[in-house]
């Protein structure tokens, strides 16, 4: 005859093992000895349930709680401020919960508020330069005279188009972000500016050409 | 539009009426469904439809609570106030059991319906997508709960025979990690897009090594990845930004030099022009001054004069892998003897202009070898899905320009 309690402790005491001395699920391995310490101080089955009370979904939490540490470790080593913002709220909310299904909704919403923080960190249109180029080189290429009439006139259609893209990026990310505006100061915090890869004199001289054309 | 955005969500709660779900969970998650229906007969673009699912937080809504939906479909005989024992013991496995099954019709379902969007590229699917790694991986699974033991012993078993690992590393296959290598080195974009590929197959090895069953934990190998695009992202953005002034350098030196030549009016670009001969003289007047302008913005932006632009390995790299189209002998005519003299208000000798009248003429402009990039893709991409797929899919190799001239080294 099958003794279940006896394989219920080997099972429990193979899964405290798992994550035994690994540095990532410290909180893990915390929960998987309290499970396994109610099952092995036991000696039937009933006298289990009794003592696991809600190990079981404090053990998701712990898991969670890992996962999140392991993601906002990564995201803070890159710098990452913004993506690291969801894991950190995850960990420090997870601790309250006490029911898996209402654990997995917290995540979900936290991991849609992300996304659309993410969407509202957008140096768009900023991120192209292509325009901003055009109108520098059109202004300060030396052309014969007789030119500088039609260079004048890219000049400024360069800059309608400019000034259009970011009406265009307000727009379109408002529709995420209700009442989205560019943030001048956006494209100079580091996971941005690591994104242009110029000198700093000119990432400056850049933006601040941005910031004049689009009355910033 | 409203296919691609809903077609999921559609599936999905399909799935739970087939299976019979009902209760507080699945009207909430139908009730979002509805919604998202309506708003996709209201909106017509795709944004404004995105926006407003975001803003009304539809698909959160349909998720959690089809979450909910799932889990009460799992929900088996098993009764947890009842003594344990066998009929309890079996209730469970049941369950659990009832679950993997379900995720291998999932997959099989899943891949079917892809291959059906694929239309007549459906057989790519069979290479790139080998879904009997995972069907397999849990079919052990379901053979191991199938044997004869308990609940906790099969739920030790996984563990210790590494079941759980394998199924959750079906996901990666080391396979699609190298062929990620060779697509990368295929492509060449850039030292550091061939390097990024082969840092992750180094690095799934990494974690393989150190796992008991050889397989990398799905997770750690993801984050992983995350990390070294992000380490390699600056140098293949500097990369292509050098690579991209450097060829605006190299055309205005081609536009100014070509534009003297008696062909010019008859030739790209002008002759697309309304009026050729007025564009080739702006050219003959502007381009000198345009690419003195671009040069202080390399100088600006990098530090580089135009010299040193194209002592940038990226112009040597795009040379030997076939994407600079024009020939050894005028590109260097362009760097050592046009360079140096384009100047605003400059004019070419005429010798140096008939010397590029008779590179055109001649058919010296561009290079024999201009398909590099074409065989060296039907390379990789045959040894990957068959010999033959590439001319099938993409055809011949177009002719290109005629050309005379000696090929790169």
């Amino acid at each position: 005859m099958t003794d279940y309690l006896k394989e219920y402790q080997e099972y429990y005491r193979v899964r405290m093992q798992r994550y035994e001395n690994d540095p990532e699920y410290t909180d893990s391995y915390q929960s998987e000895k309290a499970i396994y310490e109610a099952i092995a101080g036991v000696n039937e089955m009933e006298g289990f349930r009794e003592r696991l009370g809600n190990l079981n979904e404090l053990n998701a939490v712990a898991y969670t709680r890992d996962k999140q540490r392991m993601y906002l470790r990564h995201f803070e080593s890159m710098q990452e401020t913004v993506r690291a913002q969801t894991p950190k709220r995850i960990m420090d909310k997870a601790p309250s919960y006490e029911k898996v299904m209402d654990l997995i909704e917290m995540i979900n919403n936290e991991e849609a508020k992300g996304m659309l923080e993410i969407t509202a960190d957008s140096v768009s249109p900023f991120d192209n330069w292509i325009l901003l180029e055009y109108i520098e080189l059109y202004s300060k290429a030396d052309v014969p005279e007789q030119y500088k009439s039609t260079y004048k006139k890219y000049i400024d259609d360069y800059t309608k188009d400019q000034r259009e893209r970011l009406a265009h990026s307000e727009g379109e990310i408002g529709k995420f972000v209700p009442g989205w505006k560019f943030k001048k100061d956006l494209p100079t915090e580091f996971r941005h500016r690591r994104k242009f890869p110029v000198n700093d004199a000119a990432f400056e001289a850049r933006l601040k050409q941005f910031i004049q054309i689009n009355n910033l | 539009m409203a296919d691609a955005m809903l077609g999921t969500f559609r599936t999905m709660a399909k799935d739970c009426q087939d299976k019979g779900s009902n209760g507080e969970a699945f009207d909430n998650m139908m009730a979002a469904l509805n919604r998202m229906e309506q708003l996709a007969t209201e909106l017509n673009d795709v944004s404004d439809l995105s926006g407003a699912l975001m803003n009304e937080n539809l698909y959160m809504e349909f998720s959690n609570n089809y979450t909910k939906v799932l889990s009460a479909a799992y929900k088996s005989d098993y009764d947890p106030n009842a003594p344990y024992d066998e009929k309890a013991d079996q209730a469970l496995m049941k369950q659990s059991l009832n679950a993997y099954r379900d995720a291998i019709r999932q997959i099989k379902d899943s891949k079917e319906e892809t291959k059906k969007l694929m239309g007549d590229r459906s057989s790519d699917l069979d290479v790139l997508y080998k879904e009997q790694r995972m069907v397999d991986a849990i079919q052990a699974v379901i053979d191991l709960g199938e044997s004869g033991i308990s609940y906790a012993e099969w739920c030790k078993r996984l563990i210790t025979q590494g079941l759980d690992k394998a199924m959750e590393g079906s996901v990666l296959s080391r396979e699609n990690v190298e062929w990620d290598v060779k697509f990368a080195e295929a492509m060449a974009v850039s030292p550091a897009h061939i390097e990024a590929a082969k840092r992750k197959l180094q690095k799934f090895d990494e974690l393989a090594s150190q796992s008991p069953i050889k397989m990398p934990e799905t997770f750690k190998y993801q984050l992983a990845c995350d990390k070294i695009d992000w380490e390699l992202e600056p140098e293949q953005l500097k990369w292509y930004w050098v690579k991209d002034k450097w060829d605006k350098l190299f055309n205005r030196l081609e536009e100014w030099i070509m534009s003297y030549t008696s062909m010019a009016p008859y030739i790209f670009p002008w002759n697309q022009h309304s009026n050729p001969q007025a564009s080739v003289k702006e050219s003959q007047a502007c381009a000198p001054g345009l690419f003195r302008a671009w040069e202080n913005m390399c100088k600006d932006y990098f530090g580089m004069n135009a010299e040193e632009m194209f002592k940038h390995p990226s112009f040597d790299w795009e040379i030997r892998y076939g994407f600079h189209m024009h020939s050894k002998v005028f590109t260097e005519f362009l760097l050592n003897e046009i360079m140096p003299i384009c100047n605003p208000n400059a004019k070419p000798s005429d010798e140096l202009v008939k010397k590029a009248e008779e590179m055109h003429k001649n058919h010296m402009v561009y290079r024999p070898d201009n398909n590099i990039p074409y065989h060296r893709m039907k390379k990789a991409f045959d040894e990957r899905f068959g010999e033959g797929w590439y001319v099938q899919r993409h055809g011949l190799p177009g002719e290109g320009a005629k050309s005379n001239a000696e090929p790169w080294n």
